[in-house]
């Protein structure tokens, strides 16, 4: 997480702009793909909001922030295109990069969707297996016998510690563990 | 008093105090786990114990749970429960830096600060200070969440007011499910599985769990690790003295955490932010934090702890449970036959009066614990990404499934997560999401019970008829102005030097 604070006029935001251009892809400055991202949230929490009334205020804490959410993104929208400063490159994700990020966020996405089909403790022992050995970059017996070996390892030590000490039931799956 | 310490200082008494400890600390360095279920497990074990055993190893439990937090906030950036949120900030950036064990043994050392202040505040201002609390109605719960917010100046980044969004989109995440207040089912789109709403917890793994596994591999090399690791003697007794050589912050933190976990309803996560906040606010190094400020982990987690006490004060004195473990406190002493209340200082002060020692030796022993496992936990910064990823993800898994059980907790987590991610890179970062998830909880109930009690008299009586709600307004305003001052003096000073 950043916490430092960027100036108008900051000579580094200057020079990523220049960056940016000079790359060639196409850009957005930050605030308004902030705007944007915020505006379209802020409209989704907003349309489906119910009424408010004297009776329930059921609706109203939602209403209050998807509102202030939306009047906010305006002014970001609005500064972002007057300042064009700290540009977000829509192309500038390294390949790598994005390869890996998109791979382990299906992976993370697969887990949960084939836990409660296949078992909790046998998904759990094969997307570890297998996602430590997909990242490795030499696919040769050892990076195999190491990824597996870890798999085993989390599964084994994860389900006494879990579903022996604190009982906790996981999904069995048609495997049943 | 000396009869509470005696029986508090008995070898069965401290052997099952060591206990909690130990289970308190597999409970909170496990991002997911929190010292709620762990008490809730512990709960049955207690029922053939003498009462003051009983409540020692849970209290102990809840202590140490409370230090444990940090450790997969400093060395993975995931807060083992909410009260570690702020924990992270500073912690995992001292961990990139290469001070992991320093973080932890921070973290271990502001805790026994927490407890042993909150501790003697149990010992001897629990009456009064419970009294106090009693004062706090919906409009002023309203008032301490609105204060809490302005803590968004903190953690924003480099923009306020996409750090205000961030915030606002963490509240109305807690938003979805059916309404506590009116029982309207809001953003569940027909979907039976969301009417039980978004879990706090897993919705906090996913804002700070996923998104941070996604870094790592996004930028990972062949067997890169997160951090390097190395050893350095003596480094308990120098962060020790380099804490102690500022003791305001260690003080002030500890004393706020105690003053809001005394506030039923406000707990660990509040107490730590808005120690944070101040620890920021008042530092000649605050433009440091969150880049690795070893202040902000000692104000995070001394007030963590100091809430844990703090909790307890309300829990014996008035019978109400300052926040979900004491509840569970208050269970166990309902079952060993304890009717906790003002009579009970008057028909069993050496129980009331051990069970506040007990909470200090805790403290201790998790300090000794920190101390000694700060090290070997340190090293896990040297698995390689490409393993620790996969853990990591597996460990969000787990912590947002056991909470109630349900997989939609762990879609949510995961669907969470991404989107976080993907926020993160147009400016709006984890931290003002997650303090939005913890603060709507409490801001909303608070708002539309104090909104209710508006048909029979006017708003402002109700929201500005007290002198704690002016007490709590003067504070948001003094907190937001310093925010708007401090943002300007330092695009000032940047724009000077440039």
């Amino acid at each position: 997480m950043s916490h430092s604070t960027v100036d108008p006029q900051d000579p580094a935001a200057t020079v990523a702009e220049a960056d940016a251009e000079e790359r060639g892809g196409p850009w957005l400055p930050l605030d308004v793909a902030a705007g944007l991202a915020l505006g379209g949230l802020a409209l989704f929490f907003w349309g489906n909001a119910g009424t408010v009334s004297n009776k329930d205020y059921s609706w109203l804490f939602p209403v209050i922030l998807s509102v202030t959410m939306g009047l906010i993104a305006a002014i970001l929208l609005i500064r972002g295109l007057i300042t064009r400063r700290q540009p977000v490159r829509l192309a500038a994700v390294e390949r790598d990069t994005a390869v890996n990020v998109t791979g382990f966020a299906l992976v993370a996405v697969i887990y949960a969707v084939l836990i409660p089909h296949i078992g909790f403790w046998t998904c759990t022992l094969l997307v570890i297996s297998l996602a430590s050995l997909v990242m490795s970059e030499r696919k040769n017996l050892r990076s195999i016998l190491t990824s597996f070996a870890i798999g085993t390892a989390v599964a084994v030590v994860g389900y006494l510690v879990l579903a022996d000490i604190f009982y906790i039931r996981f999904p069995e799956g048609f495997i049943g563990w | 008093m000396i009869e509470g310490l005696q029986m508090s200082l008995s070898p069965s008494t401290l052997t099952v105090v060591l206990i909690g400890v130990f289970l308190g600390i597999i409970v909170g360095a496990l991002p997911g786990f929190t010292a709620t279920m762990g008490t809730a497990l512990l709960l049955p074990f207690t029922f053939d114990l003498e009462p003051l055993q009983g409540l020692a190893m849970l209290g102990a439990l809840y202590v140490s749970s409370q230090f444990a937090d940090a450790v997969p906030a400093c060395l993975v950036n995931t807060p083992g429960t909410p009260s570690a949120v702020a924990t992270a900030f500073d912690g995992y950036a001292m961990t990139l830096k290469g001070f992991g064990q320093k973080a932890l043994i921070a973290a271990g050392f502001s805790a026994l600060a927490g407890s042993v202040i909150g501790g003697f505040t149990f010992l001897f201002l629990a009456e009064p200070l419970a009294s106090v609390a009693l004062k706090f109605g919906p409009a002023e719960f309203f008032w301490v969440g609105v204060f809490a917010v302005t803590i968004i100046g903190s953690i924003a980044g480099d923009s306020l007011l996409r750090g205000l969004c961030g915030g606002f989109l963490g509240m109305l995440i807690g938003t979805v499910g059916i309404s506590a207040t009116g029982s309207v089912p809001r953003y569940t789109f027909g979907q039976p599985d969301l009417l039980g709403g978004v879990n706090i917890v897993a919705a906090l793994v996913g804002v700070f769990a996923l998104p941070q596994v996604l870094e790592m591999i996004g930028g990972r090399k062949t067997h890169a690790t997160i951090a390097k690791y190395t050893r350095s003697a003596g480094v308990a007794l120098a962060t020790v003295l380099e804490i102690l050589r500022k003791p305001v912050n260690l003080i002030r933190s500890s004393v706020i955490g105690t003053v809001v976990g005394i506030m039923p309803g406000a707990g660990g996560p509040v107490a730590s932010l808005v120690a944070y906040n101040e620890a920021q606010r008042w530092s000649k190094n605050r433009k440091n934090f969150g880049h690795g400020e070893m202040d902000g982990v000692v104000a995070s987690e001394s007030a963590g702890n100091g809430a844990a006490a703090g909790s307890l004060v309300p829990l014996v004195s008035l019978g109400i449970p300052g926040s979900a473990p004491a509840a569970v406190i208050l269970g166990a002493l309902m079952l060993q036959g304890i009717q906790p209340g003002p009579q009970l200082f008057g028909s069993q002060p050496e129980l009331v009066l051990g069970f506040a020692w007990t909470t200090i030796f805790a403290g201790i022993i998790t300090f000794v614990a920190a101390v000694v496992l700060a090290g070997s936990l340190a090293r896990m910064v040297m698995i390689p990404v490409i393993y620790l990823g996969p853990i990591v993800l597996f460990l969000s898994v787990v912590g947002s499934y056991a909470i109630r059980s349900n997989m939609t907790d762990v879609y949510l987590m995961v669907g969470i997560g991404i989107v976080t991610y993907l926020l993160g890179h147009i400016g709006i970062h984890a931290g003002p999401i997650g303090l939005g998830i913890i603060l709507g909880p409490i801001i909303e109930p608070a708002l539309v019970q104090a909104m209710s009690l508006t048909h029979s008299t006017s708003i402002a009586h109700v929201f500005f008829g007290s002198s704690v709600s002016w007490i709590l307004i003067t504070l948001t305003v003094a907190s937001s102005a310093w925010v708007v001052w401090s943002s300007y003096k330092e695009r000032r000073d940047v724009a000077l030097d440039s």
